[in-house]
């Protein structure tokens, strides 16, 4: 029971983190009508604008490391530490949080500058051209990350204080079962993400407006809406929600140059099992994916199908395309 | 009619003479071409080029970083630049400090990624089209053994750099390949005494393993010593290489009733995994009655500052460490620190070592000819290089000598100092029979 339910949380963590790339991918492809080979880019700029911000937070004095007396070797002590001492050390230590705040903007930006300058130019071309074009500012994007920060893994930590694990067993008379809690908070934030997106596109006029749209967008643009601005703004929302992702993965893996290519691929496995265009297909697929991806790493699944989890994902899709071939809530 | 048969005689003996004669004068601009072009890549002129492929980028990019940054400061060495670092303490030594065999020496760089695909092209490049005389580098046995084929069919000596697996100087050795670092039998030796006295014999291990040839070497390895010891193998799990997100395969750890996890993981694999362990709570448990325990096999300085606190007091085995005081590793720290500023990894320091190893060699044997090379390699016995005592072996290539078991440093007197010597293991601990079953390979012949 409680392995289970380990395996259903952990596939719940990963599964956020799945449905919140894929919805911004299927958000754009609904709206605009556009393969966006260059999202998973967008969920690494999120993971960087986290780095940033924690280099920018730990700029440091370097001061002369006596115990290493073979050469000069030096330590560096952060300024705010130096400044304010305490108060310094826990702003650092909040750097994630505090990058959460600085992505909006940062990522709406980079995201409205992407659609503006380059993916504006595709949309009447065919999806191979939008799918080169923009899996090529992928590799320019990451090629700039690779110069600018090196291609090792950045370590960014969680807040001390949600670094370690959570007793949830107390809570289903479990005893000794744990789980981190800052998977938890990214199970957590990634449904709140999900649900602001959601009341944003069913709750405001606006949104309204953008499903209208997304059924037809001629009759919209008839009615005197300018629908192309909207659908601007939409490609920000969803570079918005890819970088949020990407900021609040970065305790969980440290970031490198090249794990938007290692989501993206998974995450147009998603969109498509999900259904492209359909938003719920892409948050259930999302979810259902990352379960399945937990439960076939289970050593009682691996002893009977070896290598079952790296094929999972793909296997599952291909049944899912035989059986529907516009996806789990795509429709004909 | 005997007239006519002395005439056909004499036909065929003059058909004979002429045709030794013209075999002879054909033959020997032949001879003249094949001193010419003797091996592959014979250095003209005043440089000789060395080929370094080591992973920029990939799973084990940060020990690529600094083995090449050990290789450039070899370069300085051999060309007489800098400090001279281990060449004042290596011996025997032949080096002069003007290169060698009196050539300048350059080089040229590769990236492996971390792919033996990647690897193969890259050093392919190198030999054919930057000639490269000889091609050195690694951190993935997988990608070692396939580069170490390609430099036996090319006809280049191959000086392996940081590959664990049993397989590179077991089964997959090979004429051309020589390998300075240790591997997963030496680590298993050397470890299960140390683990039997701080964990005793009753314990219940799960591994996870990277799914590739060092990762199945070191599985096998410690799973032979620690069953040896009476430990039980509850499971051993392969995760793929550059997985990242560990914690689908840590899960089922949690209640799967071992009491110790084995993280058969290098480099950011390692870094992830363990901290990912420690993240789910596995350091905080108590099963059968025992705490939980978490082992490293293979570990390293560079890794242990990727995984910060959560590497402290976690048993592991290296090559070898910046703190270890022999003259040999004290030059090598002072040259490498005041290069960089900062202490050498042990993926640096067998890199800086098997370079010079190979310089020293071609001295020895007068050539650059791999065959010579090869031969000088063979049973060299050598010290001053920072693991006392050692001897390539001539019948499998495999260096010998003494084996660190460490463990994460829980008191560090500084930044670098995070892994702690817990024991020196003497080589005639963790030495074996070249033919040891599971284990025996064929070198080959040269290729020259």
């Amino acid at each position: 029971m409680d392995a289970i339910l380990l395996q259903i949380l952990n596939g719940l963590d990963k599964g956020g983190a799945y449905a919140l790339i894929a919805l911004g991918l299927t958000l754009v492809f609904g709206t605009l009508g556009v393969v966006n080979f260059a999202h998973g880019a967008l969920f690494m700029l999120g993971a960087f604008v986290a780095v940033s911000v924690q280099g920018l937070l730990t700029i440091s004095k370097k001061v002369k490391d006596e115990s290493i007396t073979f050469f000069d070797a030096y330590k560096e002590t952060p300024y705010l530490e130096l400044w304010w001492g305490d108060i310094g050390t826990a702003i650092i230590d909040f750097a994630v949080p505090i990058s959460i705040l600085v992505a909006i903007p940062v990522m709406l930006l980079i995201g409205l500058a992407m659609e503006r300058g380059l993916v504006r130019h595709f949309y009447k071309r065919d999806h191979a051209d939008q799918i080169l074009v923009t899996f090529g500012l992928a590799i320019v994007i990451q090629e700039i990350i690779k110069a600018n920060f090196g291609a090792n893994p950045i370590p960014t930590a969680a807040p001390a204080a949600v670094a370690g694990s959570a007793n949830i067993g107390a809570l289903f008379g479990i005893d000794g079962l744990v789980y981190p809690w800052w998977r938890m908070m990214y199970l957590v934030f990634s449904l709140a993400i999900i649900g602001a997106v959601f009341a944003f596109l069913h709750m405001t006029t606006f949104g309204m407006v953008v499903r209208a749209g997304m059924h037809d967008r001629e009759t919209v643009g008839l009615l005197g809406i300018n629908i192309e601005r909207r659908f601007t703004i939409v490609f920000g929302i969803a570079a918005i929600v890819a970088g949020l992702a990407g900021v609040m993965y970065t305790p969980i893996l440290p970031p490198d140059y090249h794990m938007g290519m290692d989501f993206l691929v998974l995450s147009f496995v998603v969109v498509v099992v999900g259904g492209m265009g359909s938003l719920g297909g892409a948050v259930a697929a999302g979810f259902l994916l990352g379960i399945l991806q937990s439960f076939a790493s289970m050593n009682e699944v691996k002893s009977i199908l070896p290598g079952i989890d790296q094929i999972i994902i793909y296997l599952v899709a291909v049944i899912i395309l035989l059986v529907r071939p516009r996806g789990l809530l795509g429709k004909d | 009619m005997t007239k006519k048969t002395i005439s056909t005689d004499q036909s065929r003996r003059d058909f004979l003479k002429t045709s030794a004669a013209t075999s002879l004068v054909a033959g020997a601009p032949m001879l003249f071409m094949k001193n010419a072009h003797a091996y592959v890549n014979e250095p003209k002129g005043g440089t000789v080029t060395l080929g370094f492929n080591v992973p920029q980028t990939g799973a084990y990019a940060d020990e690529g970083a600094d083995e090449l940054r050990a290789y450039k400061l070899a370069v300085k060495h051999l060309n007489g630049e800098g400090d001279g670092g281990m060449m004042n303490t290596m011996k025997p030594m032949s080096l002069k400090g003007n290169g060698i065999l009196g050539k300048k020496v350059q080089y040229v760089t590769g990236d492996t990624q971390t792919k033996s695909d990647a690897a193969r092209a890259s050093a392919k490049r190198m030999i054919e089209k930057d000639g490269a005389i000889m091609i050195t580098g690694g951190s993935s046995s997988g990608v070692a053994i396939a580069v170490q084929s390609l430099c036996q069919e090319a006809g280049v000596i191959f000086m392996a750099g940081l590959t664990h697996s049993n397989d590179t100087t077991g089964k997959d050795r090979r004429k051309h390949g020589f390998r300075h670092f240790f591997n997963t039998e030496m680590s298993g030796a050397a470890l299960a005494p140390i683990l039997e006295k701080e964990f005793g014999k009753d314990r219940t291990a799960y591994h996870l393993t990277a799914d590739y040839t060092w990762g199945w070497s070191q599985e096998g390895s410690i799973k032979k010593y620690t069953e040896n010891l009476g430990w039980n193998t509850k499971a051993a799990v392969r995760t793929p290489l550059g997985a990242g997100d560990f914690s689908q395969y840590i899960t089922p750890v949690l209640n799967s009733g071992a009491d110790v996890l084995v993280l058969n993981h290098y480099g950011k694999d390692m870094v992830n995994s363990l901290t990912q362990a420690v993240q789910f709570g596995l350091r905080d448990k108590n099963v059968n009655g025992k705490d939980f325990q978490i082992v490293v096999p293979l570990f390293s300085r560079l890794m242990a500052q990727g995984a910060g606190k959560n590497i402290k007091g976690i048993y592991g085995s290296t090559n070898w460490n910046w703190s270890l005081q022999d003259a040999g590793s004290q030059a090598f720290v002072k040259s490498f620190g005041a290069e960089y500023g900062f202490p050498p990894s042990q993926a640096a320091h067998t890199c800086y070592v098997q370079t010079l190893l190979y310089a020293n060699a071609c001295e020895m044997a007068g050539t650059f000819n791999p065959c010579g090379v090869a031969g000088a390699l063979e049973g060299f016995k050598f010290d001053g290089m920072g693991n006392g005592p050692t001897e390539y072996r001539a019948e499998d290539h495999q260096c010998f000598k003494d084996v660190l078991v460490v463990k994460g440093n829980e008191n560090s007197s500084s930044q670098f100092d995070l892994l702690k010597i817990v024991e020196v293991t003497p080589r005639s601990k963790v030495e074996y029979a070249h033919d040891m079953e599971g284990y025996a390979g064929n070198l080959g012949s040269c290729n020259a």
